[in-house]
Order: C-alpha cells, then structure tokens, then sequence
C-alpha cells in the first residue's frame, strides 16, 4: 500500500510537471491531484524534488534489455527512450532546476552505462584503469552533449528531431570505435613495457 | 470507509467548526454590547455549554481527516482544553469566575498560535493567503496578550474579552473556510496508472 501511494504521488507530479514549471509546482497541488493528505505526502517524501529524485531514478533507472544479461548499447538506447518519453519533464527540470542537476543527473546514469560497455568491450584485455576512464569520460561527454543539446533544443535543422534516430545514426557512424580505443590503449601500453 | 461518508464527514466538521468560530465570535459581540453584571451573571451557564460544544467540535475535526490537514491538527489539543473549561463553567462556576478573563486570553492566543502555525506550514504546502493568516493570527495572538493585561481592569475586561473573542471568532471562521478542503480521501488504488 506504501508504494502504491508513492506511485500515486510520483504520478500525479509528472503529470503536473508536464503542464507547469517545476517551481510553480506545489504540495497542495500534488495532494489535490492525488486525493491524498498533506500528512500522508509528508510520510512519504521530503518536498517536492524529493519526488523528482525519486521520479527520475525509478522512470530513468537502467534497464537490461539485451537478453543475454549484459548490458551493453540497448542499456544506452533504453535511457534515450526514457529521455524521449519524459522529454517535457526533463525540459522542466532543466529550465526550474537549472542544467546542472538535470545534466548532473543524466551523468551519472551515463557514466554507469559507458563503463559497464567498456569493461564488457574490454574483458580479457590488459587494459589500464586511467585508460578505462579516459576513454568513459571521453564518450560520456560526447553522449551527454548529444543529450542536452538535444533537450535544449539544440540540434541542428538537417537532423531528425528524433532522439533514437539520431543516436542510431550515431552508433552507424561510430561503432566499433570503443573497441578501437581499447585495442590502441593495450598495444601502446605493450610496447612501452 | 466509503468515499461518500468520508466527504460526509469532513464537510460535517467544517460546518461544525465555522459554527463554533460564529458562536465565539457573537459571545464576543455579546460581551462587548451587555453591561458587565448581567452578562456574568446570566451567561455562565451559556458560556460553560458553549465552550464544551466548541470543545466538542474541535476534537471530531480532529479525527474528520480533512485533505489539507492544516486547520484541524491542533484541535485535539484545543477541543480539549475547551471541555474542560467549559465543565468548570457549568459545574464549578464560582471556582472560575474570577478567571474567566484570563482563561479567554489563553484561548485566544492559542487559537491565535494555532493559526500562525498553519500559516507557516500553509505556505510551504502552497496556500497564496498564508501571510493574511500569518497577519491575522498575530493580532489575534496581541489582542488575547491585551485581554490578560486588562483582565484585572474592572471596566474595561469585559469589552477586551469580547474584542478578544470577536476577533478570534472571526479569525478561526476565515481560517476555516480557506484551509478546511472538503474532498475524500481518493483510494489511490483506483484508476492508477501503475508503470
């Protein structure tokens, strides 16, 4: 029943998110959408970006859907589906909260995803720890700037408006080239042993 | 409980509780309007029911669980100290008489700091009137300090009473009225989107 009640508020303030600024947001709102108490709300979370952190990790959390129980690109394109899903609220976020939280946020989702494709990429081979991070910053950035510029509204007119389209154009582009990175940290660090 | 009942409820202690704040509110009048020997004399035992209704109402606010949870969360408290005051009154009046006016300066300025309270907890809820109840329970919370100042003031503690009482009448009626939100509890299980 708890977390019935806590999916009904998380509910209620993405529908409400997805209407208004998050700043114009408040409790009376959310328990006035919801039916519930303002004691029952309070049970539950502290305030409202307290529902928003919770919103985003439950409806942004990482998802395996490869099937084969690794987590690999799919990982990346279930969270760029999500980002298109909850593209208003995000967009919220990003003007009421300011695009540190939110790009702080996708970051860390990000930098979970990259890493774990990269030490998949990478089994078996020697690579360097400082290089293992090197080439996770690296795609990370570049994925996070996609992403936000994307949110921003950014994007060039020549392309797709749809996030998923693009990033798959993007993985045509340059796929294998993690793998690349990989190879070349390992031969180099090889050569000066 | 069934939704239509819940409402029933709710809207039930609303009314009872605006009741309430008009009867302090015409006790207030009263004072104010009747020469002091009669209003003591006969009203006692009005006063002691009064306050033990107003008492009473207090505390089935308490337990109506209205959706805002703002205007009844202190009248458990209250309800309490307003039942018995008002037994002292019906039963033991000539061991209160000489303390009724402190005893409505106290009512008065914890119905005052009851409203404070909820103005505070309003505006982080959201309400847009908070600072009229903040404004609104700091005169209530002065005029019960000046019904206790005055108390001993032979000629003018009837008239601070009643002002004390008018005003806090008043207050509590507005307060009510704005904060008390007459909606049922919605079962959250119904028409959930559940992801």
């Amino acid at each position: 029943m708890s977390q019935i009640t806590r999916n009904a508020i998380i509910n209620s303030t993405l529908k409400l998110a997805e209407c208004k600024p998050i700043n114009k947001i408040t409790v009376r709102d959310i328990v006035d959408d919801c039916g519930i108490t303002r004691n029952t709300f309070y049970y539950h979370f502290c305030d409202i970006y307290d529902v928003l952190e919770c919103a985003l990790k439950t409806r942004l959390s990482l998802s395996d859907t490869s099937g084969s129980g690794q987590i690999g690109d799919d990982a990346f394109f279930s969270l760029a589906q999500r980002v298109v899903e909850h593209k208003k609220l995000l967009v919220n976020l990003y003007r009421s909260l300011g695009h540190e939280k939110t790009e702080a946020y996708l970051s860390r989702r990000l930098h979970e995803i990259v890493l774990a494709y990269i030490r998949q990429e990478a089994a078996g081979l020697p690579l360097e720890d400082s290089d293992l991070n090197i080439i996770a910053i690296f795609y990370e950035e570049a994925l996070l700037g996609i992403l936000t510029k994307w949110l921003r509204g950014g994007m060039p007119a020549e392309l797709s408006e749809d996030l998923v389209d693009v990033l798959s154009r993007i993985r045509t582009i340059f796929g294998g080239q993690i793998r690349t990175a990989i190879e070349k940290s390992v031969a180099d660090r090889s050569s000066t042993v | 409980m069934e939704k239509k009942t819940h409402i029933a409820i709710v809207r039930s202690a609303k009314i009872t509780h605006l009741f309430a704040s008009a009867v302090i509110f015409l006790y207030g009048i009263l004072l104010i309007a009747m020469p002091p020997e009669i209003t003591f004399v006969r009203m006692r035992l009005l006063m002691g029911i009064g306050a033990a209704v107003i008492g009473i109402t207090g505390v089935y606010g308490y337990f109506s669980n209205d959706v805002y949870r703002l205007a009844f969360q202190s009248d458990l408290a209250l309800g309490t100290f307003n039942i018995i005051l008002g037994g002292l009154l019906i039963f033991s009046p000539e061991k209160i008489q000489d303390l009724l006016p402190y005893a409505a300066g106290f009512f008065v300025i914890l119905c005052g700091g009851n409203c404070l309270q909820i103005a505070v907890e309003g505006k982080y809820f959201g309400m847009h009137q908070w600072i009229w109840i903040l404004i609104s329970a700091l005169v209530e919370v002065g005029i019960g300090i000046a019904a206790i100042l005055f108390a001993t003031d032979g000629n003018h503690t009837q008239l601070w009473m009643g002002i004390a009482l008018g005003i806090a009448g008043a207050v509590n009626f507005w307060t009510t009225m704005y904060t008390v939100r007459v909606r049922s509890r919605a079962d959250v299980t119904e028409n959930l989107n559940m992801q």
